[in-house]
């Protein structure tokens, strides 16, 4: 069997490369696939938990269903805002998107 | 090295490898495409956990679904993103840096704890079980419903704002 | 005789005692009976699409009072049964194009996967009483992902052949294919419900009442469904020739084009295997239990009458607009979907617990029944509406 240390490492590993891509991409879509893999690595998390220490239960895996419904809500939210954003200010690079700057 | 433990590192390089790609990538639609890559990646992973119900919703959920959301709104802004432009913004070293050490913090977390593991058997009918517990009145039938208004309100809110006036 | 009456597993035991026999060890005999077996399965599909692509154009030559492929031409053989084989090596030998500022990578890899995710759905089909690739125990949701990977391929397809129609095409059918997937989902969840399991062995082994005699209405469906996924008539508009051309494979050619024609075959063929499984009994039939061999035989014979059907669809009616194939979809057959589910599952709450399967397939027999025929007064209601509104704005003009 797999240890339990592998898998947090590669769900960490994952989880810190979604958040370079959040941190540094200009595009607002390539965030939003920073955001995916953020909530990816959660989940495998999640699973691992549940597969090492309560196989018997289920409340993992049901955590893990509803991780994917909320982020099924926020994708759904975030491109229409972001074709929102590109009918009004004509691009969807996020830095050049600075009505409110002092 | 057991053939599971084999089959771990293959499955994992496969998923941080696309990862890797799509955060560095400068072609956006690439980046889409190694996203649905490290989804495939993830979902060969809940397989290896033994959580085969999950695997299948990944691949109908975030392949079917989000991927194919992500990139029709890649189609359609298409133009406007010069493609010469840099990938990265200018704080893509702080970046780098954050994510580094949050990683080795992370990693060294994981692998100097005593995390108490309890390997048993996972039981025959575990599908069964997440259906019942999903309906059941002392189990998730709360969250479940809410879910469903919520999904009811992203589709509201989503055709609102990207409506043309 | 013994050996004959439960051949195809026998033969694989056979084999498995043959290599056991020489010095290899134990676990390398267990791999490579199963490749072998992996192997075996991979080649049913692509070589009996030879088969069923002269099937379809028999069947289509017939509907419109033609011969279809004959002994006539040079290559056709005693009726026609090498003509497909001539087909290939054309495809074959046809030069291969690729675009000019196409993405040589998804280009290429596109017509690969299509093909690969087509074979990949045969390996939780139950080809016989005791023979299936994996009896997995999420089987048919399975087959439901596949769907969902399909999709990935027309975006490539479409993305990387840096044409603008190609694009366009790929949008609509991404569009079609996303949107039947909910009225396919809800009638396999109304199959599964009846079934208790997703499995693919458990549900042919709870019709002892062939789900289409139970559920017709589920059955008309999740037929209406798949005839959209698999792109025929009357939602091919996807790959309409005299519209669009060729879809959003418009600029492949050679044996990538057929890579992609393949693979739409094979799609309608486990299209029909699924079919078949899940409303038709599998491989059920008389005599089963005392020779085995003869399930596969039934199978085969399910699946030819499912194409058969397929093929009546496609070529008998006319092909739908791209409005006209969402507003079906969401107006008529989610709707429909969703009380059908609601209605079965009413319906199975009435039943005692006692009750046989033939009561059971009676009482979802009637909730369908009744379903369909409240569906056809509305439609006749709503009908006759329309046709006094058009009359009455005709008489006024």
């Amino acid at each position: 069997m797999v240890p339990l240390e592998w898998v947090l490492v590669l769900a960490a590993a994952l989880f810190c490369t979604g958040l370079y891509g959040v941190l540094s991409r200009r595009n607002a879509i390539a965030i939003l696939m920073g955001v995916e893999l953020m909530l990816n690595a959660v989940n495998i998390n999640l699973v691992a938990f549940w597969r090492y220490r309560e196989p018997t239960a289920v409340t993992g895996q049901i955590f893990a269903l509803f991780v994917y419904a909320v982020s099924v809500a926020e994708v759904a939210v975030g491109l229409a805002l972001i074709f929102a954003i590109r009918r009004t200010q004509d691009t969807v690079v996020l830095e050049d998107i600075d009505l409110l700057k002092g | 090295m057991t053939l599971q433990q084999i089959l771990f590192i293959l499955v994992g390089a496969i998923t941080l490898g696309a990862a890797l790609m799509v955060v560095t990538r400068r072609n956006v639609f690439h980046a889409a495409l190694f996203l649905i890559l490290s989804f495939f990646g993830v979902a060969g992973l809940y397989v290896l956990l033994e959580a085969p119900f999950l695997a299948a919703m990944q691949l109908f959920i975030y392949v079917g679904g989000i991927a194919i959301l992500i990139v029709f709104a890649i189609m359609l802004t298409r133009e406007v993103m010069n493609p010469a432009a840099p990938g990265a913004n200018r704080q893509w070293g702080s970046a780098l840096l954050v994510a580094v050490a949050l990683c080795g913090v992370l990693g060294w977390m994981a692998l100097n704890h005593d995390w108490k593991v309890t390997p048993g058997p996972v039981s025959a009918d575990s599908m069964a079980n997440l259906g019942k517990a999903l309906v059941d009145p002392q189990g998730f039938v709360l969250p479940f419903e809410v879910t469903a208004v919520l999904l009811l309100i992203t589709f509201i809110g989503a055709v609102t704002i990207a409506r043309e006036r | 005789m013994e050996f004959l009456k439960n051949l195809i597993v026998n033969v694989g035991l056979w084999f498995q005692g043959l290599l056991a026999s020489t010095s290899l060890p134990e676990t390398w005999v267990l791999a490579i009976t199963r490749a072998a077996g992996a192997l075996a399965l991979a080649l049913v599909p692509l070589v009996t699409i030879f088969f069923f692509i002269w099937y379809e154009r028999k069947i289509v030559a017939r509907i419109g009072s033609r011969l279809g492929p004959n002994n006539s031409g040079a290559y056709g053989g005693p009726w026609g049964i090498f003509q497909v084989f001539a087909d290939a090596i054309k495809m074959f030998t046809k030069e291969d194009v690729i675009p000019a500022g196409a993405d040589r990578w998804v280009f290429n890899v596109a017509p690969m996967l299509t093909l690969a995710i087509a074979v990949m759905i045969w390996a939780v089909l139950p080809l016989g009483k005791g023979l299936i690739g994996i009896d997995l125990n999420i089987g048919i949701f399975y087959l439901l992902s596949l769907g969902s990977g399909s999709i990935v391929t027309v975006v490539m397809a479409g993305w990387g052949s840096n044409n603008k129609y190609a694009l366009l095409a790929a949008f609509r059918s991404i569009a079609t294919l996303i949107s039947y997937e909910i009225p396919k989902a809800l009638s396999v969840l109304v199959v599964v419900m009846l079934a208790g399991s997703l499995s693919m062995q458990d549900i042919v082994a709870a019709q002892d009442v062939a789900f289409l005699l139970a559920l017709p209405l589920t059955a008309f469906l999740f037929l209406a469904a798949t005839l959209s996924e698999l792109g025929r008539r009357p939602f091919d508009l996807v790959e309409a020739d005299s519209e669009i051309v060729a879809g959003y494979f418009v600029e492949y050619s050679g044996i990538k084009f057929g890579m992609f024609y393949v693979a739409q075959f094979m799609n309608q063929l486990a299209a029909a295997a699924i079919f078949s499984t899940l409303f038709l009994g599998g491989w059920r039939g008389p005599w089963v239990d005392q020779v085995p061999v003869l399930s596969t035989l039934w199978l085969t014979a399910k699946i030819l009458l499912s194409v058969l059907i397929i093929q009546f669809f496609q070529y008998t009616l006319p092909r739908l607009r791209i409005d006209q194939v969402l507003a079906f979809n969401w107006k008529f057959l989610t709707p429909l979907a969703l009380v059908n589910v609601c209605a079965v599952a009413l319906a199975g709450k009435t039943v005692p617990a006692s009750a046989g399967p033939l009561t059971q397939a009676g009482i979802s027999l009637g909730a369908n029944v009744v379903l369909t025929l409240i569906v056809l007064g509305i439609l006749a209601i709503a009908g006759r509406q329309a046709r006094q509104r058009e009359a009455s704005r005709l008489a006024t003009q």
